[in-house]
């Protein structure tokens, strides 16, 4: 899969994942491969920043605990209401141009 | 879990960051990175395995640490020069005076002097509290010393010579060169910043902000007049700076800067031994120009009268138009630049031939 679709739609997978409870980066990544049957990876160069960039949009927020089987703190993530908000306008915003799209993906029929 | 690899990847990953976020994010994924071995450990796989494995899956700390850099210093970095813009600051015409009157190469060549403001410097001591060593700029000279009982006792490294320009940024790049702590610079509160340590600057207290800012900026001016994009910037000390050009690539058209100084050594003050140094601009995947400058020293063929005839503290704008097949980032043995048509062979890293 071309990795800019992944980078393009991240913030809404991450939200969506967020949605169903918080949760700190390997978490995230594991319920992203999970939820897609390992069709979808998230690149570690990009799951970190985008975390910290919807942190700083006020989408999610984060406190750092230590996780069940102990060792360095991490951060757990959590949706916030401004997120939730966020998060419906992107899937909005992707049906809109998934059902564009969908003029694209059969071959155009001639005109003659 | 202490491994040389793991915390040099920390390490990468957060470089630039101001150092409490640095902490943070160096925790974070610390921590991280301790559950994912765990998880293959739970699988079977020794440790320094597991560890060795997740680091080659987390892929270049680079991407961590440009995406991190993104979020949390763009913004300030931002806000500055939007601010200082209002209140006037930023457009004192250093540059863009110089910069109507560049044409576009290949013999536009723009002083440094007219891009770096000089302010006086001279009796700026900056001082690491707690370390042993430290920057003192006495005049035309410029020390590296190692700090014992209050006083400069002995100095190491002593740069002597005429006088010139010596930023905020040039005293990072010593720093950098002399600590593999992290070297951070806050220009809200005009400190410098090495590891956890504070440096107090004493002296002549200038204001360390304008020089770097007006010197970013202009270089900013320069390219958004050249290339008609919005551009931002920004310092990351340790690594070279990199300048982001929003906008739509133009696949086939890339700018080379290049600038004459003077060689830095651990060993000796030899900066009168010429070196030129580059810079890129190029598309990257987004579709967007991110400008590149390489710390690697560039000797050059004499073979390109452009360079040749470069002066010290000079800086060479070659505008390269058709198809450009520059190599990878400080990989480039040669450029060829087929427009009617230059080719100039640039080797780096050993003088050519």
């Amino acid at each position: 899969m071309d990795s800019n679709l992944l980078k393009g739609n991240l913030d809404l997978i991450l939200l969506g994942v967020l949605e169903g409870g918080e949760m700190y980066g390997l978490e995230l990544t594991k319920a992203v491969n999970a939820r897609t049957d390992g069709g979808l990876k998230v690149a570690i160069g990009s799951l970190y920043p985008a975390l910290h960039r919807l942190e700083a949009a006020g989408f999610v927020v984060a406190q750092e605990r230590t996780p069940p089987r102990g060792g360095t703190v991490v951060r757990y993530y959590q949706i916030t209401d401004e997120g939730g908000q966020a998060l419906g306008a992107k899937r909005q915003g992707y049906r809109s141009f998934d059902t564009l799209m969908q003029n694209f993906l059969s071959p155009q029929e001639e005109t003659r | 879990m202490k491994h040389l690899r793991l915390e040099r990847y920390l390490r990468d990953a957060t470089k630039g960051l101001p150092p409490k976020k640095r902490v943070a994010v160096m925790r974070e994924l610390r921590g991280n990175l301790e559950q994912h071995v765990l998880d293959r450990m739970v699988a079977g796989i020794p440790q320094t395995r597991a560890l060795e494995e997740i680091l080659d899956d987390f892929g270049a700390p680079q991407l961590v640490s440009r995406g991190m850099w993104g979020v949390h210093m763009k913004p300030l970095w931002t806000k500055i020069t939007v601010g200082l813009s209002v209140l006037g600051v930023l457009s004192v015409p250093l540059f863009s005076a110089s910069a109507a009157d560049i044409k576009i190469l290949p013999n536009a060549y723009i002083n440094i002097d007219d891009i770096f403001t000089s302010l006086g410097w001279s009796n700026t001591k900056v001082e690491v509290k707690g370390d042993k060593f430290g920057i003192y700029k006495d005049g035309k000279d410029l020390l590296l010393s190692y700090y014992e009982n209050e006083k400069y006792a002995k100095y190491s490294v002593q740069l002597k010579g005429e006088s010139r320009y010596i930023s905020p940024y040039n005293i990072f790049s010593m720093f950098s060169r002399y600590t593999e702590l992290p070297v951070y610079f806050d220009p809200y509160t005009n400190k410098f910043s090495i590891g956890d340590k504070e440096l107090n600057i004493v002296g002549q207290k200038t204001d360390l902000r304008w020089p770097m800012l007006l010197s970013m900026s202009s270089l900013d001016n320069f390219l958004e007049k050249q290339i008609g994009k919005h551009s931002t910037s920004a310092i990351i000390p340790g690594s070279g700076y990199q300048h982001y050009i929003k906008g739509n690539a133009k696949a086939n058209h890339l700018y080379m800067l290049i600038w004459s100084g003077w060689e830095k050594s651990r060993q000796r003050a030899d900066y009168d031994r010429r070196t030129i140094r580059l810079g890129m601009l190029k598309s990257d995947e987004n579709g967007d120009f991110k400008f590149e400058t390489s710390y690697k020293e560039v000797y050059f063929a004499n073979r390109w009268e452009s360079l040749k005839n470069m002066k010290r503290n000079q800086v060479l704008v070659v505008e390269m138009t058709g198809r450009i097949n520059p190599s990878e980032y400080g990989k480039y043995d040669e450029l060829i630049v087929p427009s009617n048509i230059l080719k100039i062979p640039i080797s780096i890293g050993h003088k050519a031939n």
